[in-house]
């Protein structure tokens, strides 16, 4: 089977109830989308604030509940009723500092899960920990540190060695790079597209730049309102867009008419 | 054209522990002409913030600073307090790369905006406050102006922060204005809209510009000249206007690591190594490390900053086109 993740009509509304007048209002978060991800790809999911693509994404890692539409996962409908299935799809947000305990070293970062669920213990485990910190370009010497004694692309590659102990199929990226530096975002990005090819990763990758999808992602999904107002491969899409929207966002990059 | 900043020198320390310095820019100096639009460019840490903070002395206590930064003649850094507050805002303005962070947030934009009329201009007169800031607004490009007039921050979009903390800034009609990484937090259509009003701005008002940013494509649709920093120094001052034009082999970094939109393949390409310690400064090129054209003198003499025909470099080798 090709599809890893398909997703059919999801909906997801939002009520918003005004506290002082009492006012009822329905924000269509994501308003009937449907698309797959297809095994080892990397898929782009773009569109500006308040498009739905967190939404989505969310929806897809049960953080959010859905109300109406599929998603099913290798073919059956999603669930996280074991740990086996909890671990199998992990998460990685945008502000790093807001992920990592700062009370907790990098080393418990990293062997909290590994003891959850593959039981390690001892050298084994202190082994698997310098591994991961190596899979991510970091060495042991980072170990006793606190996130706080780290820079920002640091922390993000903690956040990544995490959700790699777990050896997800489905690696969500919520715009990981968006706080970052120019040269950083490069690496860490470089360090993504690795981890697709050698790992054979499949990657949901959310951002507003469309730069980066250009040289990350196999296809591309546009959203605008809660609505996927374009989708296909990536070559295809940035030649020849079809949407209005599209085409607003494509001249909008820097460095475009150059 | 006349010189509207002149910094001669500049060098300014951050004191981190008891008789611990660490020095954040080193040997600055730079002429901007009145009218001029100029982008700083760099990764985080190499200074560029602190340059901008100091032209309007918003240094942290813990900074110590020497040389000279003239605006329009006038000397900034023997300036007290209560003159710095007539040069920030009426000479120069300054918009953050955090527009939610910058607004109070228990305000309406109202009292905001006219608070800083007051302040400056002592106006008193409601109506005329009014008009004048709904003039601001839209000219900020807010259409509905009367709306955002009324509202808190937190009614607002990134977006509309932003252009509110544009029209605050103009409302003391400044020559100059700092724009540091206004853009960041925003999405990238509205980056465009920004830098299009920052564009018009520039022609309408005569305003003189500085953008400061990390990224070099933004930067060069605003600005014709772009100074590059590292690690405290000006490393290259030159006008650029496409990769070929840039002379520093840092520069020429800075292009290619910014995926290119053009090319089919799947890579990224890296700066190897990290920006230097600037504790432990050595006799050398700062970016020699991770330059790929460095040879033997890189790592035994720091370059000074030469003058070429109209830009100026801090390199032994410049890449040629």
């Amino acid at each position: 089977m090709k599809e890893l993740l398909v997703i059919k009509n999801l909906k997801k509304y939002f009520l918003i109830e005004n506290v002082f007048s009492g006012k009822k209002d329905i924000v269509k978060a994501v308003d009937d989308v449907t698309f797959c991800v297809e095994k080892e790809k990397i898929v782009a999911l773009v569109g500006e604030s308040g498009s739905g693509k967190t939404t989505v994404a969310r929806c897809i890692a049960g953080l959010e509940t859905k109300d109406t539409g599929e998603i099913l996962y290798e073919g059956k409908e999603l669930s996280f009723d074991t740990k086996e299935k909890r671990r199998k799809i992990q998460y990685i947000f945008q502000d790093s500092m807001g992920s990592l305990n700062p009370r907790m070293r990098v080393k418990d970062v990293i062997e909290e899960p590994l003891k959850f669920h593959f039981d390690l213990k001892g050298e084994e485990l202190k082994n698997k920990v310098n591994e991961y910190l190596y899979s991510v370009g970091l060495n042991e010497n980072f170990k006793e540190k606190f996130p706080h004694e780290l820079s920002g692309g640091q922390r993000q590659r903690i956040v990544i060695a995490r959700a790699l102990t777990m050896q997800p199929s489905l690696l969500i990226a919520d715009e990981p790079v968006s706080n970052l530096d120019v040269s950083i975002q490069a690496q860490i990005l470089k360090l993504f597209l690795d981890l697709n090819k050698k790992e054979k990763l499949t990657i949901l990758f959310i951002t507003h730049d469309l730069r980066i999808v250009k040289n990350l992602a196999d296809y591309v999904i546009v959203m605008k309102k809660g609505k996927i107002v374009e989708m296909g491969e990536v070559e295809s899409v940035f030649s020849k867009p079809k949407s209005e929207y599209t085409k607003v966002l494509l001249s909008s990059i820097p460095g475009m008419d150059r | 054209m006349k010189d509207i900043i002149e910094i001669q020198n500049l060098n300014v320390n951050y004191l981190i522990k008891k008789n611990e310095n660490v020095y954040a820019l080193k040997d600055i100096n730079l002429k901007i002409k009145k009218g001029e639009t100029v982008a700083i460019v760099g990764e985080s840490g190499c200074g560029k913030t602190t340059l901008a903070n100091s032209l309007i002395k918003l240094f942290t206590l813990n900074a110590e600073y020497y040389g000279s930064i003239k605006i329009d003649g006038e000397e900034i850094l023997n300036k007290r307090e209560k003159e710095l507050q007539k040069v920030r805002g009426e000479k120069i303005a300054m918009i953050f790369q955090e527009p939610g962070a910058s607004l109070n947030p228990v305000f309406s934009i109202k009292e905001q905006i006219e608070e800083t009329i007051k302040e400056h201009k002592e106006i008193k007169d409601k109506a005329i406050l009014k008009n004048m800031s709904i003039n601001l607004l839209k000219e900020a490009g807010l259409k509905d102006a009367e709306r955002i007039y009324n509202s808190y921050p937190h009614q607002l979009s990134g977006g509309e922060q932003q252009r509110v903390m544009i029209a605050i800034a103009l409302s003391c009609s400044p020559q100059i204005l700092i724009a540091d990484e206004p853009t960041t937090a925003l999405d990238v259509t509205v980056q465009a809209q920004i830098i299009k009003l920052l564009k018009n701005l520039r022609e309408k008002r005569k305003l003189t510009t500085i953008l400061i940013t990390h990224d070099l494509y933004l930067a060069m649709e605003l600005a014709e000249r772009i100074i590059v920093m590292y690690a405290g120094e000006i490393v290259e001052d030159n006008f650029i206007k496409s990769k070929k034009d840039a002379k520093h082999p840092y520069t020429r970094a800075l292009f290619e690591i910014i995926p290119d939109i053009k090319s089919n393949k799947k890579v990224f390409k890296v700066i190897p190594g990290d920006i230097e310690d600037m504790r432990e400064i050595k006799n050398q090129c700062y970016f020699a490390n991770r330059c790929k054209y460095a040879k033997k003198i890189c790592f035994e003499k720091h370059p000074g900053l030469k003058k070429e025909k109209n830009y100026f470099i801090r390199c032994y080798f410049p890449v040629k086109r």
